[in-house]
């Protein structure tokens, strides 16, 4: 098995567990009975391993480190957050007592520090949780950067700072493995593309979602980045494919009941009529690749919105008209019905048989 | 398709993007203000007003353009924030490059009515202390003097008595403290803007969002502006020094009307972004 990233060596450490929890319960009931070379030879061998793993990932080996690993993630989460808004304060506090040359100097020379520092750092550490952190504490002081020029300077805002903000997120998201940098940069780069969308069809680009198809040209190059290679990296191809299906899935949501924020010139009942095909002809495409690909968070994503857009359609149908025990009753009724045919799905014959 | 590019060289790739953005950005601003032609033009602090709330949090100061238009309703329709002037009609936003009857007009009721306009950023250009502000001064007489005529025939009526005091206080605010920066125009071509408003001590050409709307009392399109693209400018430190004494005084009541306490020369420079080039108190 060729182990590339923190998640392949995760995952072959929790196989080494398993098998060894399975070996025991095996031996206990006489199925199978190793002698003491050969339990001795895979006791060594998982030991090294484990140990390779551990020096070279910092993987979790047990339970009780798994979850001291979560602790750690949302800790140094709301410590990034904490540090980043701290920086945009320190500033804003003193800035006015500074001259302009001053002013520029801190401006530029800050994210130029947190960059060393989170190179030096993240050359240091294995873990990966201290360089995330002063990884997005360096793309706040670049955002404070040039959006201070702009107030500085006066200067008329425009999207290609968000275009810059964006390959700087993705630099440093690659660069530290981080998934929060990517998701960062994700946003950026989504916004990007839908301000130059809108600008394309004649909007100014800050009002961008006030036309939500502004959004899909971002959802499809989204969804298509995770085509190329990522498996050095943990997680970024699910998190690609995610953020591409919220982005094009609430758009249409908003449009199937909203139809005159549409670019389109029809009447309104027509749009939101093609955005409510749109919506469950795609959330249940979403579903079908999803299996057919092993995608789990494609499925999850896809079965999320197939639902909402599902209920949106009985509360336009029902809600009005029928008691509200009956219409809780049909709501019920449907997510059993779904159950159901998740349930079939899970049977591997039958997705076999379905997917083929 | 391999893409194997290690750390060390992302990191290279950050400082790279921090520097080069930081050089173009500067640059631009070297640019605006260094290549002609740009115009200066001297305002009062009641078309540059500092912010009303200074967050303790945030030790810079802004001076906000304040403009204004002739609304569309004429001298009745008089609104501080009125954004609707009469001149940006419907012929004015086709021109601006807005499709009006395919966009905004079709055959749809519900679109027509409801359909929500989207902006464009397009040159606007503002008038200091000419025909426009004489035309609001005249205004707010011919208001008063209607007030008048009103309260003469029933003066006995308390309601038509406040009525006039109003419309004197609105005269009053006109001549003293109300801004004197009208929106008289606006185009896609800066070039010709400033040939046809060549008076660099009067007119300001500057970048702003304009957006058609439904006018329910005109039965039609009429447009909008939205704002300017800088509406705020930055006081640096040098600057700070001259205006702070000045804004430190206190108006000891609100709503009264004030003359300004200060004069700023502003520059607006060949990209169309303004700059403060000096500022000096009122004596």
């Amino acid at each position: 098995m060729l182990i590339r990233s923190k998640v392949d060596a995760q995952k072959r450490a929790d196989q080494i567990g398993y098998f060894q929890v399975e070996l025991t319960v095996m031996e206990q009931e006489n199925i199978l009975s190793l002698n003491e070379d050969q339990h001795s030879a895979i006791v060594s061998y998982h030991k090294n391993l484990l140990g390779e793993l551990s020096s070279n990932f910092d993987i979790d080996s047990n339970k009780q480190e798994k979850q001291l690993s979560l602790g750690m993630k949302i800790t140094s989460f709301l410590g990034a957050l904490g540090l980043a808004a701290s920086v945009f304060f320190l500033f804003y506090q003193f800035w006015g007592k500074f001259s302009t040359n001053i002013q520029l100097f801190i401006l530029m020379v800050t994210p130029l520090i947190g960059l060393t520092a989170t190179m030096y750092v993240s050359g240091k550490e294995k873990t990966g949780y201290f360089s995330k952190v002063f990884g997005l504490v360096t793309l706040a002081a670049f955002v404070l950067n040039l959006s201070m020029l702009g107030q500085i300077f006066n200067i008329t805002p425009s999207e290609n700072a968000l275009l810059i903000w964006a390959v700087f997120a993705f630099l440093l998201a690659y660069a530290t493995d981080a998934r929060l940098l990517l998701a960062m940069g994700i946003i950026l780069m989504a916004s990007f593309l839908s301000a130059k969308t809108g600008t394309w069809n004649g909007c100014y680009w800050i009002n961008f979602g006030e036309r939500p198809e502004n959004f899909f040209p971002a959802a499809i190059v989204l969804f298509l980045l995770p085509f190329l290679p990522h498996n050095r990296f943990s997680g970024f191809s699910s998190i690609y494919r995610v953020f591409a299906m919220l982005l094009f899935f609430i758009p249409v949501l908003i449009l199937s009941n909203w139809g005159l924020v549409s670019y389109m010139n029809f009447a309104r009942d027509s749009i939101e009529i093609l955005y409510q095909v749109a919506g469950f002809v795609f959330s249940a495409a979403a579903i079908f690749v999803g299996i057919k690909k092993g995608w789990s968070e494609v499925v999850n994503t896809g079965n999320a919105f197939f639902t909402i857009f599902l209920y949106t359609k009985f509360y336009d149908w029902w809600w009005d008209w029928m008691p509200k025990y009956l219409f809780f009753l049909v709501i019920g009724l449907t997510a059993m019905l779904i159950l159901f045919i998740f349930k079939r799905l899970r049977n591997p014959d039958i997705s076999k048989e379905v997917l083929s | 398709m391999k893409i194997a590019i290690s750390s060390r060289k992302l990191f290279l790739l950050a400082f790279l993007i921090v520097v080069i953005t930081n050089i173009i950005v500067l640059s631009g601003v070297v640019f605006n203000r260094s290549a002609e032609p740009y115009r200066e033009i001297i305002l009062m602090e009641r078309e540059l007003t500092p912010q009303y709330r200074v967050h303790k949090d945030n030790s810079g100061l802004s001076l906000q353009l304040t403009w204004r238009v002739l609304d569309i309703n004429g001298h009745k329709g008089y609104s501080y924030y009125s954004r609707q002037p009469a001149w940006l009609n419907r012929e004015k936003l086709e021109e601006l490059g807005f499709n009006i009857i395919a966009d905004y007009l079709n055959s749809d009721i519900d679109a027509r009515l409801y359909k929500k306009p989207v902006a464009k950023e397009v040159f606007i250009v503002l008038e200091n202390n000419g025909e426009a502000y004489q035309e609001s001064l005249t205004r707010a007489q011919i208001y008063l003097e209607e007030k008048k005529v009103l309260l003469s025939s029933n003066s006995g009526d308390k309601r038509l008595n406040k009525n006039v005091k109003e419309a004197q206080r609105r005269l009053e605010r006109e001549r003293i403290s109300k801004s004197r920066l009208f929106a008289i125009d606006a185009g896609i071509d800066s070039e010709w803007l400033r040939e046809k408003y060549s008076d660099q001590t009067r007119f300001i050409i500057a970048k702003g969002l304009v957006e058609p709307r439904y006018n329910y009392q005109k039965k039609g399109v009429t447009g909008y502006i939205k704002k300017l693209s800088v509406e705020n400018i930055h006081v640096a430190l040098k600057h700070r020094q001259l205006l702070d004494p000045v804004l430190l005084k206190n108006i000891s009541k609100q709503n009264v009307n004030v003359s300004s306490r200060y004069k700023v020369v502003l520059a607006y420079g060949s990209r169309y972004e303004p700059w403060i080039v000096a500022a000096s108190p009122v004596e």
